[in-house]
């Protein structure tokens, strides 16, 4: 095996990588919760990096593939071949399905907008009011 | 990228396996600013970071550490209150295999928001 542990490569990149502040945010409600406020995805810069370099993130599937191994098995993840380069916006798509539960961007049957990409310009700066934050419909 | 490989660390008097040195560091870490338009501003290991509510925050892993339930210890800091006064807050945190959480204290019992903020969490790496 070659490639190494996923964590190793995290930190040979971020060694090597300038960090890249996206200019996306996601905007998302739980529909379990639905009193809780909306949430804000916010991408970490050195992941980004990361992404946009390619050869350091494992497959989308993996972290897929990894919420169903029963506690205590070994993970697929970090020990996954990596894959290629993503633009801006397919690193977006990766980070929805993986840090955001399926219940939000795949199951969701009702109504309303639960989910949005969005400009950082489109978040508000005031937080006056942050446990209000609904999405508008 | 080069590998030392070797099984002891010593500084001539005190010998300490290499095991203890890697399970000891942080797995994963933040520095953050959680006001305004928030973000990370340095970080390791880290996806995303998700703004929960008010001095609520959770940080996604790349590299997820193993176990289930709470499998990590994870601490959280804050300083420089966005009012101009200063007082001791409560902070607090914990780590599960995909994530840590950052909740961010007052000087009363309410949450709130915090300019500069760090967080990381130690357990073993999945």
């Amino acid at each position: 095996m070659t490639h190494g542990h996923l964590w190793e490569r995290l930190l040979e990149a971020k060694s090597r990588l300038k960090p890249v502040q996206s200019k996306y945010r996601v905007l998302f409600e739980d529909p379990n919760a639905p009193d809780e406020p909306a949430k804000v995805l916010v991408p970490d810069p050195n992941w980004m990096a990361a992404a946009l370099a390619g050869n350091v993130l494992p497959s989308i599937d993996t972290y897929q593939r990894d919420r169903l191994v029963p506690d205590g098995e070994p993970k697929e993840h970090p020990y996954a071949e990596p894959i290629g380069a993503m633009t801006e916006e397919e690193a977006i798509e990766y980070l929805v399905m993986k840090d955001i539960d399926p219940a939000v961007w795949r199951d969701y049957q009702g109504n309303r907008t639960i989910m949005k990409i969005v400009p950082v310009e489109m978040i508000p700066s005031d937080r006056s009011f942050r446990n209000a934050w609904r999405i508008m419909q | 990228m080069s590998t030392l490989s070797v099984s002891n660390i010593t500084d001539g008097t005190t010998t300490v396996g290499t095991e203890y040195v890697v399970n000891g560091s942080a797995k994963a870490w933040a520095s953050y600013n959680g006001t305004g338009t928030v973000s990370t501003r340095q970080s390791f290991n880290v996806t995303s970071m998700i703004d929960v509510s008010t001095g609520t925050f959770t940080f996604q892993l790349t590299s997820g550490l193993s176990g289930s339930g709470v499998v990590g210890s994870a601490w959280n800091s804050v300083g420089e209150y966005s009012s101009s006064a200063e007082y001791p807050v409560q902070t607090g945190g914990y780590a599960t295999a995909s994530y840590f959480k950052a909740m961010c204290g007052s000087d009363s019992t309410a949450r709130a928001d915090w300019y500069t903020g760090s967080a990381g969490c130690m357990g073993d790496l999945a």
